[in-house]
């Protein structure tokens, strides 16, 4: 059966809602544009965000806004290195009923929410952080035999601290690659700066107003997923992907530099979704290769497994991206 | 027809139109590339084929213009842009964000409209953009832009050089020494074109202004400087013949290095070997050497009625004939060498200095070198007057070598040749006053003691042989003649005593007397 085609409403309400959400997590997160921009296109792709900065940042605030805004049902774990997979996921325990009957029943563990908020999520251990992994892609947990499929959307922000190395667990490549986007948390300007003060030592803090429930999020993912995309732009996108492997011939000479494993499909899977999603935020109905390129950084900076040489260099994996953006021509 | 399903309609409407904009766009841009290349292949042609003087035919110049116009026009046809590269192009020059390559994407995947909701939004906001920029030509991306500016530039750079002559490569060739052609006979010896800086042009070939104002200041000697010429272009003509065949290309080059009397041998040689030539070279020497008969420069001499004696000889049978014939062409090209030689030996710079202080002034000496020089080229001079320009200086060598036969010895002529002598009838340096005039006696002694020189102008020890006619009538053959031109093949000569030197058998007796204290006086 052909389905109704979308109208231009649809579209319309679509950019009025991340207008609007966005307007109101900016009216308590002081700057940080392209955070929430990042955020707002991770969360209509139904990916995750690895959010990295300095503390007090306002990440974890930033959480609680997109959280208010969208009256989603949301969670807060603060990973510690003692943090058992239990604690993040739930667990069976031992419930008597009123026959007298002893039966165990699933508790769920506070991942069973719409957005999680995982604070730190470098300070626990690799067994703990395992058990993101399947909740974060599958979109349910299982514990025992059981699997428990989780709300959506669900939505994972975890925060880490890049400074502090010691009594952290880096985060593996596998997991890594299962966020949709790794957005950096800048520190704020002297502008931007003064007004957080004034806004957090006033009377009344502000609170988001609710923008949109969980069914409007889901039919806004469900939306920007049929934007088109012209076959050359998935192109682009995948030789974007392929140039970030030293070991193919097409690689530039700063993959082959800099380098030690390259993007996996999902980087370009993140690709086009993002694209599509900020070509639809930026008034159009497609994709273009200026989409693929604007959102390329987030979406691929924390795919890229730099080697020994760039460390040592100082070298950054968004000046490794920026060089091979120039590298990978829009016209083959 | 609803507005959504005109979308569709209309944007391939606006693509068609955008094939045809930069369809036409392409084909003029490698138009443009086309005639800028073919005007600068055809300028590199003309002016390599000015500086080193080949004979380039005029239909590879037009093919060189035409051929890019060819290839620009296959090249348009076969890269006449599709309907999704003129989609992409659109939307790249006009940054579209591919609104309407994914827009035709879609309409030519009529799934892809069903699958993707959004897809007629899409077209028709393609649709949109299309009519937005339809009728504004897309702008040039820079690297084109380059392109074109380029080939204007080369354009307009090639036009010049083939409009504007003076612009030629020809002439700038012309200007750097390294760039200068190499001399034919110096070329086959592997020298290179600055060495060539000494060579001097021969005096047959003087320009038409030196040559115009030698005409004014000594006819006579204009006339054999012309005819000096006439017979080195004349010998020239008869070395591209014999290089026609290869029997024949030793005695070619020997007569384009100067080496008559290796190419007379060479020539001979040939004679004594004309009954082994097949008959097909023997037919090719006969035209070659009836061509170069027929050539103006040697049109009535004895060089070109020997060479049509020779082709008529090789056109028939006869062994004997054959031979004869082209001994005969070889001893006149012995005859002719040296004459030949020293017209190219004598420098023009030389000349052209002469030329403005020669006329009516006492001179240093510098007409006899001009003498020498065209009495050497084979010219009997008939007048040693003219020689001297009528001034009084010497008219060095020339004036003995010279003189009529009807004057006879002077001796003013032979003071200035026992000067010259240690030159090689070089002709310069200062002469005393020489009175060449009829009237005068030929040998004004009285009361002066006559200094008897050693020698005459052949250099030291070596004279003229003795005899009634050995100085008389002098020709170019003479020994005279030739030490008075560039000083090579001259006959033998036979070394004498300095009493027996110069003086004529007649006159023999009046100089012994004079010098045995008989004291007379005498006038010829």
């Amino acid at each position: 059966m052909m389905q109704q085609p979308r109208t231009q409403s649809e579209i319309d309400r679509l950019r009025e809602t991340v207008l609007a959400l966005e307007q109101q997590v900016a009216q308590v997160i002081v700057g940080q544009h392209e955070v929430v921009r990042g955020v707002t296109i991770a969360l209509l792709a139904g990916g995750h965000v690895l959010l990295e900065g300095l503390p007090g940042l306002g990440k974890t605030m930033l959480v609680r806004s997109f959280a208010q805004a969208l009256r989603l049902r949301d969670s807060r774990i603060q990973f510690t290195p003692d943090l058992m997979p239990a604690d993040v996921t739930g667990t069976n325990v031992l419930v008597e009923r009123e026959d007298g009957r002893r039966t165990f029943e699933f508790q769920p563990g506070p991942i069973f929410a719409n957005l999680v908020l995982a604070d730190e999520i470098n300070r626990a251990t690799p067994k703990t952080q395992a058990a993101l992994l399947e909740a974060m892609q599958e979109g349910r947990v299982t514990v025992g035999t059981r699997s428990h499929e989780l709300p959506r959307p669900f939505f994972v922000l975890a925060t880490q601290n890049p400074i502090e190395l010691e009594g952290t667990y880096p985060l593996p490549e596998a997991e890594l690659d299962r966020f949709f986007f790794k957005l950096q948390v800048g520190f704020p300007s002297r502008q931007e700066l003064v007004e957080i003060v004034q806004r957090t030592t006033g009377p009344d803090g502000h609170r988001p107003y609710p923008i949109a429930d969980a069914q409007t999020i889901l039919a806004l993912q469900e939306l920007v997923r049929e934007v088109p995309a012209a076959s050359h732009v998935v192109d682009y996108a995948a030789r974007i992907v392929l140039a970030t492997h030293p070991d193919l011939p097409a690689a530039p000479e700063v993959t082959r530099r800099f380098i030690r494993l390259g993007a996996s499909p999902r980087a370009a899977q993140a690709l086009i979704l993002a694209g599509k999603i900020h070509a639809v935020l930026a008034g159009r109905l497609n994709a273009s290769y200026e989409d693929v390129r604007r959102v390329a950084i987030p979406a691929l900076r924390h795919r890229l497994i730099l080697n020994y040489e760039a460390q040592v260099n100082g070298v950054t994996a968004d000046a490794v991206i920026r060089q091979i953006l120039t590298r990978v021509p829009e016209e083959t | 027809m609803n507005t959504a399903h005109r979308d569709p309609f209309d944007l391939h409407e606006a693509i068609h139109e955008m094939r045809w904009q930069l369809g036409t766009e392409l084909l003029l841009r490698l138009l443009l590339y086309a005639v800028g290349a073919g005007l600068v292949a055809a300028a590199l042609t003309r002016s390599l084929a000015s500086a080193f003087a080949l004979d380039v035919p005029i239909a590879i110049t037009v093919g060189a213009l035409l051929l890019p116009l060819i290839a620009a026009l296959a090249i348009t046809a076969i890269c006449w842009p599709s309907a999704m590269q003129a989609a992409r192009a659109v939307d790249r020059r006009f940054g579209l964000h591919e609104r309407l390559s994914t827009a035709l994407e879609l309409m030519q995947h009529p799934e892809s409209l069903r699958r993707a909701r959004l897809a007629w939004l899409q077209v028709r906001d393609a649709a949109q953009a299309a009519a937005e920029v339809s009728g504004h030509w897309p702008p040039l991306v820079d690297r084109v832009r380059r392109e074109i500016l380029i080939s204007l530039g080369s354009t307009l750079l090639a036009a010049a050089l083939l409009l504007l002559p003076r612009l030629g490569l020809g002439e700038l060739a012309a200007l750097l020494p390294w760039a200068r052609p190499a001399q034919p006979e110096l070329a086959q010896t592997g020298m290179v074109a600055p060495e060539l800086d000494v060579i001097e042009q021969p005096v047959g070939m003087l320009p038409e202004s030196q040559m115009g104002e030698l005409h004014t200041i000594d006819p006579a000697a204009a006339q054999a400087a012309e005819h000096a010429a006439a017979q080195r272009q004349a010998l020239d003509r008869l070395a591209q013949a014999l290089a026609e065949v290869s029997v024949g290309e030793a005695a070619a080059q020997a007569i384009q290095q100067g080496d008559y009397q290796t190419a007379a041998a060479e020539l001979s040689q040939l004679g004594e070997n004309v009954d082994q030539l097949s008959p097909e070279a023997k037919e090719r020497l006969a035209d070659a050497l009836q061509e170069a008969a027929r050539d103006p420069s040697s049109q009535g001499s004895r060089l070109a009625e020997l060479e049509q004696r020779a082709a008529q000889a090789l056109a028939g049978a006869d062994y004997e004939a054959q031979r004869r014939a082209l001994e005969e062409l070889a001893q006149e090209v012995a005859r002719l060498g040296p004459s030949a030689t020293a017209a190219a030996g004598d420098p023009p710079d030389e000349l052209s200095e002469q030329l403005p202080t020669s006329g009516g002034t006492e001179s240093s000496g510098n007409p006899g070198s001009m003498e020498g020089a065209s009495g050497a080229g084979g010219e009997r001079w008939q007048d040693g007057r003219a020689a001297a320009g009528g001034t009084e200086g010497g008219s060095g060598t020339g004036s003995s070598g010279q003189a009529d036969s009807t004057i006879g010895p002077q001796p003013g002529g032979i003071k200035q040749g026992e000067q010259a002598g240690g030159e090689q009838a070089g002709g310069g340096g200062e002469r005393p006053a020489m009175n060449l005039d009829h009237t005068t006696p030929r040998l004004e002694t009285s009361g002066t003691p006559v200094e008897v020189p050693a020698q005459l102008t052949l250099g030291r020890g070596e004279s003229l042989p003795v005899g009634e006619n050995a100085q008389p009538a002098l020709s170019v053959n003479s020994p005279v003649a030739a030490a008075a031109g560039a000083g090579g093949n001259a006959p033998a000569v036979t070394p004498l005593p300095p009493e027996q030197n110069f003086v004529p058998g007649d006159r023999r007796r009046l100089i012994q007397e004079y010098f045995n204290g008989e004291g007379h006086e005498s006038s010829p």
